[in-house]
């Protein structure tokens, strides 16, 4: 698994079941409430790289006003403020059990990679974070910290954990514009590599009135008109999301189905998906 | 009026900025660009959709400099070629450099003008009136930044225009 990028106060200790459960239970709240509620919690536990953007606190040695809030396996990520907008750094730090120069090559490559798919899905219409500058020499990426979101994750969790709620039927509506996006991002032939409900974000402002479905994390994303990498894709976001939302295969039926209404080639990419899962996400090779 | 950042990622820079309405010695001002007498980046406004904009594209030039990996001569020839879309240098400052026209909007930008001096000296160059910085977003064009870039319909939908138009800039050289 690479990098989870994993943007939102969720982080501090599962705060996301918590916050749920300490709301009425009889009460599903809507995506904005949720973000009102994970920005009022990051306030209160004082994170300041949260809250403030890192006013006082002192930050990494390496990146001065940058606090570290995540690790991955593939980059360390980092919240702070970048000409004055709240701002996230993605740094690929180099593997020591490579060799030096196929070391660097790929850590950049990647970096230059992800910064181009980035541009490609904004092109294709696919709201993701904006990039505000890259740094080839070190790996870094600055880009928009999204403030007003949640993970997909812990809102479908806090829905789910509300007793007696009709979840299927409040979800409904996300998964029917998760599904939508999906299927723009594949017919802009974009292989997103790595969709879970913690890369799906939903995000809303008061300017907005319904939420947004925001992709993020495209370290692992690549460029294939392929049904087949399609399928993949669509099959990788299937397992993520039954193991982390056990029995909503249901709810995960609505994505395909709305994926299916949108993409202009669908029927391939579905095809190709129930031979994936026959097999799994690798190929069988033999003979 | 003038308005001073520190770069974040590079503290010892400072970035300054005055904007200048009714400008109508366009000619002579990229004339004493070009000799060396004005050290600033002097931008087409109407070019600009944000400060924020004009700060990326600095700390980028900043950035490239001190790597002394600059495409073009100069630091503030470089802020107008981050601010473009493509990779020609005489295109980029055709478009975000100073214009012929007669009368013109221009933002300046100076570095490391602690004192004022740099910004002084530029005022007894250039002929027009000093505005406030926020009077930007009423000489921006949008319909000419939409053309350049090539802003599709679905690209604009993602998010405001100067963000859209930041991340063509950083993701401009990810090929």
């Amino acid at each position: 698994m690479a990098d989870k990028v994993e943007k939102g106060p969720s982080l501090e200790g599962g705060s996301g079941d918590s916050l749920a459960s300490s709301r009425k239970p009889t009460e599903i709240p809507t995506v904005a409430q949720m973000i009102e509620m994970q920005n009022k919690a990051a306030s209160a536990s004082g994170d300041s790289a949260a809250a403030g953007g890192g006013t006082g606190t002192p930050g990494s040695p390496q990146h001065p006003g940058f606090v570290l809030f995540k690790q991955g396996a593939e980059a360390r990520l980092y919240r702070g403020t970048f000409l004055g907008k709240p701002a996230v750094l993605k740094e690929r730090f180099s593997k020591k059990y490579r060799h030096p120069r196929l070391d660097e090559k790929l850590t950049t490559k990647r970096t230059q990679g992800e910064a181009r798919t980035v541009a490609r899905a904004r092109k294709a219409g696919i709201p993701t974070p904006c990039i505000y500058f890259v740094n080839y020499q070190s790996n870094c990426i600055y880009m928009e910290d999204l403030r007003s979101a949640t993970t997909s994750r812990d809102y479908i969790v806090a829905v789910q954990s509300v007793r007696g709620g009709d979840s299927f039927r409040a979800l409904q509506p996300i998964m029917d514009k998760i599904g939508k996006t999906l299927a723009t991002m594949h017919d802009g032939d974009i292989i997103h590599g790595d969709l879970t409900t913690s890369n799906i974000m939903l995000k809303q402002d008061s300017s907005m009135p319904e939420p947004q479905v925001v992709l993020i994390d495209f370290g692992l994303s690549s460029v294939s008109h392929l049904p087949e990498d399609k399928g993949v894709d669509l099959y990788v976001l299937e397992k993520a999301f039954l193991s982390t939302h056990p029995n909503t295969e249901e709810l995960f039926s609505i994505i395909l189905k709305s994926y299916t209404r949108h993409s202009r080639k669908s029927k391939e990419v579905i095809k190709k998906l129930d031979e994936v899962r026959l097999r799994g996400r690798k190929r069988t090779m033999v003979g | 009026m003038e308005v001073s950042t520190t770069l974040d990622l590079y503290p010892d820079t400072t970035v300054s900025m005055a904007l200048f309405s009714g400008v109508t010695n366009g000619s002579e001002v990229r004339r004493k660009i070009m000799d060396g007498t004005i050290a600033a980046a002097v931008i087409n406004a109407q070019m600009v959709c944000d400060p924020f904009q004009v700060l990326v594209a600095v700390n980028k030039a900043v950035h490239l400099d001190k790597l002394d990996k600059k495409k073009t001569k100069t630091v503030f020839g470089e802020i107008l070629f981050n601010l473009s879309p493509g990779n020609n240098i005489l295109a980029a400052y055709q478009k975000f450099g100073v214009q012929d026209a007669e009368s013109q909007d221009v933002l300046v930008v100076l570095l490391n003008d602690l004192q004022g001096e740099q910004l002084q000296q530029v005022s007894g160059i250039i002929q027009g009136t000093r505005i406030p910085l926020e009077s930007l977003k009423d000489i921006r064009d949008e319909q000419q930044i939409i053309k350049l870039y090539k802003i599709s319909e679905s690209e604009r939908s993602v998010g405001r225009l100067e963000e859209v138009v930041v991340c063509r800039m950083a993701t401009k050289d990810a090929g």
